[in-house]
Order: structure tokens, then sequence, then C-alpha cells
């Protein structure tokens, strides 16, 4: 299709039928959802699923793309529905306005092919990463504070989890540019259009970037023995 | 015991290089950290030897630590 003309080359037409097939869980709509979505969507992924319980405030505007002044205090699913089915109106998109949480990912998660966790606090970070590890579900995870982010690619059982970590629900430093989460929010949607086209050449699974320093480091973390990731 | 200790991401502002450093008794990564220069309260993640640990386990002579920065805002 000509809408995807420009990025066929690279990932040729197995991997464009593989986008169409692909079903995406994008674990909220803020700061690294926006660009998330919108990459995905441009992509070509065929199914989107948008989690957020949130609606929308002034101060997200700051950083949030798929959101704007007209959706002020209304659900962001809703308004990331209407901004990504006018972006890309080929894309099914399924939105759920609700907390993500062990009974939602009950509902909703097996019938997604990935996660992708673009999420503000560590509860719900820790409830993700334990529901793709259950379902057996590549997850995507992606978090900034001030000028640093990091994106991790979770297979379980192959790289380590979140929870290999041991992190508690910490304490969080609130302040970012918007300029920052979009790097890492695309990061996010390109490693994940790299698992669903087979671009990955899996010599890493995390990568850290430092916004001040303007550096990106990688590295392949193995799984924490004593995580119940490890098979 | 001989330890080799490295930094990723903004966690380099305590760790710009790769160091070695001597230790005299076993220590846990959580003690460790503080050795090498990072703030007791600044979050971090461990990794030894390519795998990731907890802040408990207590590192062996030759292992290679590597300390990443755990951040969680979205
Ligand atoms: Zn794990």
């Amino acid at each position: 299709m000509e809408r995807y003309a420009r990025h066929q080359e690279l990932i040729g037409a197995a991997g464009q039928t593989a986008l169409a097939k692909a079903r995406v869980l994008v674990i909220g709509t803020g700061g690294l959802g926006s660009p998330t979505l919108f990459a995905l969507a441009a992509a070509g992924v065929g199914t989107l699923g948008i989690v957020d319980d949130d609606v929308v405030e002034i101060s997200n505007l700051n950083r949030q793309l798929l959101h704007s002044d007209a959706f002020i205090n209304q659900p962001k699913t809703d308004s990331a529905k209407q901004t990504i089915g006018r972006f890309n109106p080929d894309i099914q998109l399924k939105t759920y306005s609700q907390r993500f949480d062990a009974d939602l990912a009950e509902q909703i998660v097996p019938e997604y092919d990935m996660l992708v966790d673009c999420v503000d606090n560590y509860a719900t970070r820790i409830a993700a990463n334990a529901c793709a590890v259950k379902y057996n579900k590549t997850l995507i995870e992606g978090g900034i504070e001030g000028m640093s982010g990091f994106v991790q690619i979770v297979i379980p059982g192959k790289t380590a989890c979140f929870n290999c970590f041991g992190v508690e629900d910490n304490e969080i430093y609130r302040q970012v540019l918007g300029a920052s989460t979009g790097i890492i929010g695309n990061l996010q949607a390109l490693e994940c259009i790299k698992q669903l086209t087979g671009i990955w050449d899996g010599s890493y699974s995390y990568i850290a970037v430092d916004f001040r320093q303007c550096s990106m480091e990688r590295m392949f973390l193995e799984p924490n023995d004593d995580c119940g990731c490890k098979k | 015991m001989n330890i080799s200790v490295s930094a990723m991401g903004n966690i380099k502002e305590f760790i710009p290089d790769e160091m070695q450093l001597e230790l005299e008794t076993p220590v846990s990564l959580s003690e460790l950290k503080v050795i090498a220069g990072i703030p007791k309260e600044r979050n971090v993640s461990f990794v030894v030897n390519g795998r990731v640990q907890k802040g408990g386990y207590t590192v062996s002579d030759h292992d290679d630590v590597k300390f990443l920065m755990l951040v969680g805002a979205g």
C-alpha cells in the first residue's frame, strides 16, 4: 500500500503483513503512550488496544501529543481513539477506560500478541510485567525521569523481566520534557515493530538513554535466577 | 577480592568509567553501591556478569557489576 511505501524496503511485504495481523496492547496514553501509539499506527499495526483510566488535564499537554485542549476533562481513551482514528483509519482500535490491573489483564491480555508499557508508576509496571510473564507475551517496557530514560525488551524466559530487578513502589521524580518522552516512546514503538517483523537481532534487551549527555547504551540482560520469569 | 564496577545512563554521574574495587570482605550489592560512591537514596538496579540480581546478592571475586538507573515516570 502506498501509505507504507517509504518503509517497505526496510521490513518487506512479509513484515508489513505481520504488522497488519499484529494485535498490540498499549498501556497508558501519556507522554510515552502518545508517541508509541502514533508510531505503531503509522507503521500499520492492525489492531491497537489502548488502556488508560485518566482524563486529560492541562498539565498533560507539555508532552502528551494525542490530547489537546478540546479534550480537557474527557477520558484519555476517547481522545486517543479520535486522534489515532483520524491519523490512520485502517487501524482497529479497542479502548479500555479502566486502570490496568490483574482483573482487566485476565480479560484482555490473552487476545493480544504484545504489550507496550507506557505508564507512569511502578505499581502498574509491576502488574503489566506479571501478566506478560503469566501469558507469555513479549513486553516492551519504557520509563523516564528528568533527563534519563530506558527501554527494556521483556521476552519471558529469554530476557530479564522488570520483576528480576526486585523493584518496589519507589518515589518518582515527575519532571520531564516532552521531547524526551517522544524519544523513549518512539524507541518503544521501534522495538515493538522490530519484534513483530523479526528485525531484532537478539543482542540486547535494555537501552539506557541519558538526554543530558545525549548518549544511548545497550546491553543484554539475563534473567535473575530467582525470578519466576525464568523457565 | 577484586570487583569490576561500571554504570549505565545517569548513574555514570557517580561512576563515569569502569573501575576496579578491592574489597577485604564480601559485601552485598546494596552495600557495594554506597562503596562505589552512589548515594544511598538513589534508586538503581544491579547486573552481575550480565545477569540481573537483587540488592541482597553477595559479590564474589572477579564479579563484573553494572549499576543501571531505575526510572518510572511516563
Ligand atoms: Zn524476571
